[in-house]
């Protein structure tokens, strides 16, 4: 297949840091990219996300101002290759949405498909896809291609050029495919590639993330343990670390993951088990632990009181699932927050999200207070929980934080201190693996 | 009265000359006259061995008796219960918000919601899994301890209900304990975890050794992991009892503690916060339901004529089997295999108030009372002690109980669907077909048999009972039919139901006997069997001491 890439024109659909990443690479290639906004769907990237993905914005800038790349509201009809990034969780109007890009194209269209849907969404899209075929004049047969995401935020641009891992489901050899010229200087560059059927990436693609969720989960059930046993988790894990089978990725113990990606990994893969043997008790036993480790702070909080909880005020740092977003997502403290409330616990949260007013809040129902500032949030109250790792909270001042709080404790699901710090400044410091008291 | 009585008396004597089969053909309509209908509840009792004469005479004997007045007696609060001078009030407990109450007990309606208020507070936080154990964990074992009225009807209900769509499935699970041996306790602490286990305490009293033993055992069990009494009782204790105060010594905490009231027999307490486990399982709303069809039940049985007032009938067909055909024993047999503890219910409950020889003024009743109920899910018991139903020498009289719609159109979408309608038809079936062979024998046999050992000699009575279908209201009423039955048979025989001396004495001789197990010298206070049986006792542990 020979194509001229600076003759041939790409469709982007998404608003996502991928999507954009996508058509800024592609412009940068040669392509005439155009960019549209996909279907609507939940997304919870804020735009501060965005911009702060090094250099992205700039390249988007510099592609518009070339004319590589432009923006348009409406499906642009000239373009045969679409890359469709969808984030959402409804495959019927994925399918309904891809249907609409080849009805009445009597030209061969090229779909690139980058979803987080289950397994089975490419092997669905392209079943529809052929129907409509089939009952239209044409027999040219379209294309469809599932490509997972991958590059990483913070390094976006560069993993796009040179992936650690490209995935490319197609049915068709190689170089037959549309990739092969879309994705050349990639391809090149990328340390492995696999060609793979469509439903064997969604497989690989999910089973990766699941088996991370179920690795925190290993990391988290074994934190319980030590603790129990007064180890020394920190420094057990970093030994482990050292291992390269074991690896240092994934490593840290904490109040139970948030989110979508892993959970959603987890779900496809217990789906695809469905009807085998006992489903997958791999699966089971991660999210079942990962529920648990969300009830974590609130059981150190409950027995460093002794379970007496009457007229007790605390705060809450870090709300979103993660730092650097504003999803609340499957976040710990939604569980920790409705511990806290259901024992008629008065609540301060703050998040650095709050300030910009991204945080869905009203998730909490007016049953909290919330604050500006994270030294306002502890004043005055009996216990600081940290939720989320967000930078602002590793760098504080230490005789502040004391000297507001009523009661010098912190419930830490992080880990972002040093015990022995907290022991100096003489506050007593409960992390995820260790439980120790400051004398 | 006494003519009626003799009339009574002759009717029976023809009875028992007769065959049921001769009633079908008498030419009288006995599906007109026999049979009852009200709301989700159908009864034929055309099987009896009654013609219409002895059914006239029995409502006269109804109508000549009062019972209506002591209808009347037990719905405005007399104190019906007379060896204990209190009314019952159990129906005040399924009465909705806006009831008039009592007037002499003007506020019970207002407390019986205070209370299921604060059981509803508590059944939520366990179900949206908030309540901690003393390490903060959620509690995901449920442990009811509770004997007779205590535990029994909260495990019919349970279990009754299991098909409905509201249970907590496995996410909490939920345990009854009541045999004061630790048969049950002891296999249950061993797999339960003490950070999510909590027990509730059901006892009117707040006394029954056979759950205070229970009790005793679970609390050290707890206390040996939470390493606090304190804690172990704050987090872990739920007392549900008509004594506060017992409550408060032991240690319940205030918002643990749940009451019911003197006037509430156990084995009619199912209503009240006694039925704390079945809102567990099922939540509130389905708890409301089921109060609702008591008191759809209560109202039926307040305004009907005796005759389509479905629980009387009942009543006045035991009456006859009992006082006058003296058939003294009745296998209840329900064909649906979530009612498999109904016979164990009802063997309660009617035996426990109807089991006397007194009548209320303290003079001896001159009839027969309550039969032996004793029962089993009809369809096992076919393989069992159905053979001496047929072919035995004693007369029983069986009462037959089915559901329905049961697995009928699209009430599974699984693909068994199908095949568990054939098994709802099949049970059906079986059910007629045995209510038929005891009513009449072979006749209906395709082939004469001759072998006298293959005959079948009919000619033994019964009732069947069709439900409409089993939901938490239907279930409601049908608990609280059975109640009201009772209560009329009670003024039939002119005996106070409400209470139960007879199982009084056994327990504080029982003291003594605890005493001389472990000491000789109390022993000769006891009959020689008894004292022998003592000796063996120890005995045997002193060989098991000095093996050791």
């Amino acid at each position: 297949m020979t194509l001229t890439s600076s003759s041939h024109k790409v469709n982007v659909y998404g608003e996502s840091l991928e999507a954009k990443t996508i058509a800024a690479c592609l412009a940068k290639s040669g392509f005439f990219v155009g960019i549209t906004e996909g279907l609507s769907c939940d997304i919870n990237y804020h735009e501060k996300y965005l911009a702060s993905e090094p250099g992205l914005n700039q390249l988007l800038e510099d592609m518009s101002a070339v004319g590589q790349l432009n923006h348009y509201s409406r499906k642009r009809s000239d373009a045969n290759i679409h890359w469709v990034v969808y984030k959402g969780k409804s495959s019927d109007s994925l399918i309904k949405f891809i249907l609409s890009l080849v009805r009445g194209k009597t030209e061969k269209q090229h779909i690139i498909l980058t979803t987080s849907l289950g397994i089975g969404t490419h092997e669905t899209i392209k079943l529809e896809v052929d129907l409509l075929l089939s009952r239209s004049e044409s027999n040219e047969r379209h294309e469809i291609i599932t490509i997972p995401t991958f590059f990483r935020e913070g390094t976006a641009i560069s993993d796009f050029y040179a992936p650690q891992l490209l995935l490319i489901g197609t049915e068709e050899v190689p170089s037959n495919t549309i990739v092969s010229t879309l994705l050349s200087d990639t391809l090149g560059n990328a340390r492995e590639t696999r060609f793979m059927e469509g439903v064997d990436v969604e497989v690989v693609n999910n089973a990766i993330s699941a088996f991370l969720a179920m690795r925190v989960s290993f990391i988290n059930e074994l934190s319980t343990l030590l603790e129990s046993r007064n180890a020394n988790f920190m420094s057990i894990i970093d030994a482990m670390s050292c291992d390269p089978r074991f690896g240092k990725n994934y490593n840290q113990a904490g109040c139970g993951f948030g989110g979508v990606a892993l959970q959603e990994a987890v779900v496809n893969i217990q789906n695809l088990f469905k009807g085998f043997d006992s489903g997958s008790l791999m699966m089971q036993a991660t999210l079942d632990i990962n529920e648990d480790q969300k009830d974590i702070l609130f059981r150190k909080f409950w027995r460093y009181f002794e379970s007496d909880l009457s007229n007790k005020k605390v705060a809450i740092w870090g709300a979103t699932f993660r730092p650097d977003t504003s999803s609340l997502i499957n976040s710990p403290a939604i569980n920790l927050v409705n511990a806290l409330i259901s024992e008629s616990v008065e609540v301060n949260l703050y998040d650095p999200m709050i300030k910009s007013s991204k945080l869905d809040a009203e998730l909490f129902d007016g049953s909290i207070n919330v604050s500006f500032s994270k030294y306002e949030a502890i004043k005055g109250v009996d216990a600081l929980f940290i939720v989320t790792d967000w930078d602002e909270f590793k760098d504080v001042d230490f005789e502040l934080i004391k000297s507001n709080l009523n009661n010098p404790v912190i419930f830490d699901g992080r880990n972002i201190y040093e015990i022995q710090k907290m022991n100096q400044v003489g506050i007593t410091y409960f992390g995820i693996g260790c439980n120790n008291y400051s004398n | 009265m006494e003519k009626i009585i003799e009339a009574l008396k002759e009717e029976a004597i023809l009875a028992r000359k007769r065959s049921i089969k001769s009633l079908f053909n008498s030419g009288a309509d006995r599906i007109d006259l026999f049979t009852a209908e009200h709301g989700s509840f159908k009864i034929d009792y055309s099987k009896q061995n009654i013609s219409s004469q002895g059914w006239s005479l029995l409502l006269d004997y109804y109508y000549k008796s009062k019972i209506d007045h002591k209808i009347h007696a037990l719905f405005s609060g007399k104190p019906v219960n007379v060896t204990e001078n209190r009314p019952a009030l159990h129906f005040a407990l399924r009465a909705p918000k806006d009831v008039r109450s009592l007037p002499k007990h003007s506020s019970i309606v207002a407390d019986v919601h205070d209370e299921l208020e604060a059981m509803a507070l508590i059944v939520r936080k366990i179900r949206k899994r908030k309540w901690r154990g003393y390490s903060g964990k959620a509690i995901t074992n449920i442990v009811s301890l509770g004997v007779g009225g205590s535990e029994l009807g909260p495990l019919l209900v349970c279990d009754a209900l299991q098909e409905i769509g509201s249970s907590i499935g496995d996410s909490i699970k939920l345990h009854f304990v009541s045999s004061m041996d630790g048969t049950q306790i002891s296999q249950l602490l061993e797999v339960l975890d003490p950070e999510r286990t909590l027990f509730i305490i059901s006892s009117k009293s707040f006394t029954t050794v056979d759950t205070f033993y229970n009790v005793n055992t679970a609390l050290k069990w707890l206390t040996s992991y939470s390493g606090s009494i304190e804690l172990a009782k704050n987090h872990h204790f739920i007392g549900v009892s008509a004594s506060q105060e017992k409550m408060e010594a032991w240690g319940i905490r205030k918002e643990n503690q749940l009451i019911f009231w003197n006037w509430v027999g156990g084995r009619f307490s199912l209503w009240s916060t006694i039925g704390l486990p079945i809102a567990i399982k099922y939540g509130m709303d389905v708890f409301y339901e089921l109060l609702e069809g008591g008191y759809e039940m209560d109202f039926h049985f307040k305004n009907s004529t005796p005759e389509s007032c479905l629980p009387t009938v009942l009543a006045l067909i035991s009456f006859w089997n009992s006082s006058f055909l003296e058939i003294s024993a009745n296998a209840v047999l329900p064909y649906d295999g979530r009612l498999k503890l109904l016979p164990n219910y009802l063997s309660q409950l009617e035996m426990e108030s109807n089991g006397k020889a007194v009548s209320v003024n303290g003079t001896e009743v001159r009839f027969k009372t309550s039969p032996i109920i004793w029962g089993e899910l009809g369809p096992n018991a076919q393989h069992a002690f159905y053979q001496l139903l047929h072919q035995g020498t004693q007369d029983v009289s069986c009462d037959f109980i089915s559901t329905v719609k049961r697995y009928h159109n699209g009430a599974r979408p699984d693909v068994e669907a199908d095949f568990l309608y054939q098994q709802q038809s099949l049970s059906l079936a079986n059910c007629f077909a045995q209510s038929s062979v005891l009513a009449f024998g072979d006749i209906f046999a395709e082939k004469e048999e001759i072998n006298p050992h293959k005959r079948y000699r009919g000619n033994q009575p019964s009732t069947t009972l069709l439900i409409e279908e089993l939901t938490p209201r239907i279930l409601g009423s049908l608990i609280a039919l059975y109640e009201h039955k009772t209560y009329v048979l009670s003024c039939l025989w002119d005996i106070n139901p409400f209470d139960q001396w007879g199982v009084e004495l056994g327990k504080s001789i029982s003291e003594e006997a605890l005493r001389a197990i472990h000491e000789p010298n109390y022993r000769n206070k006891f009959d020689d069997s008894t004292k022998w049986l003592l000796t063996q006792v120890s005995d045997w542990s002193s060989k098991d001491d000095t093996n050791k």
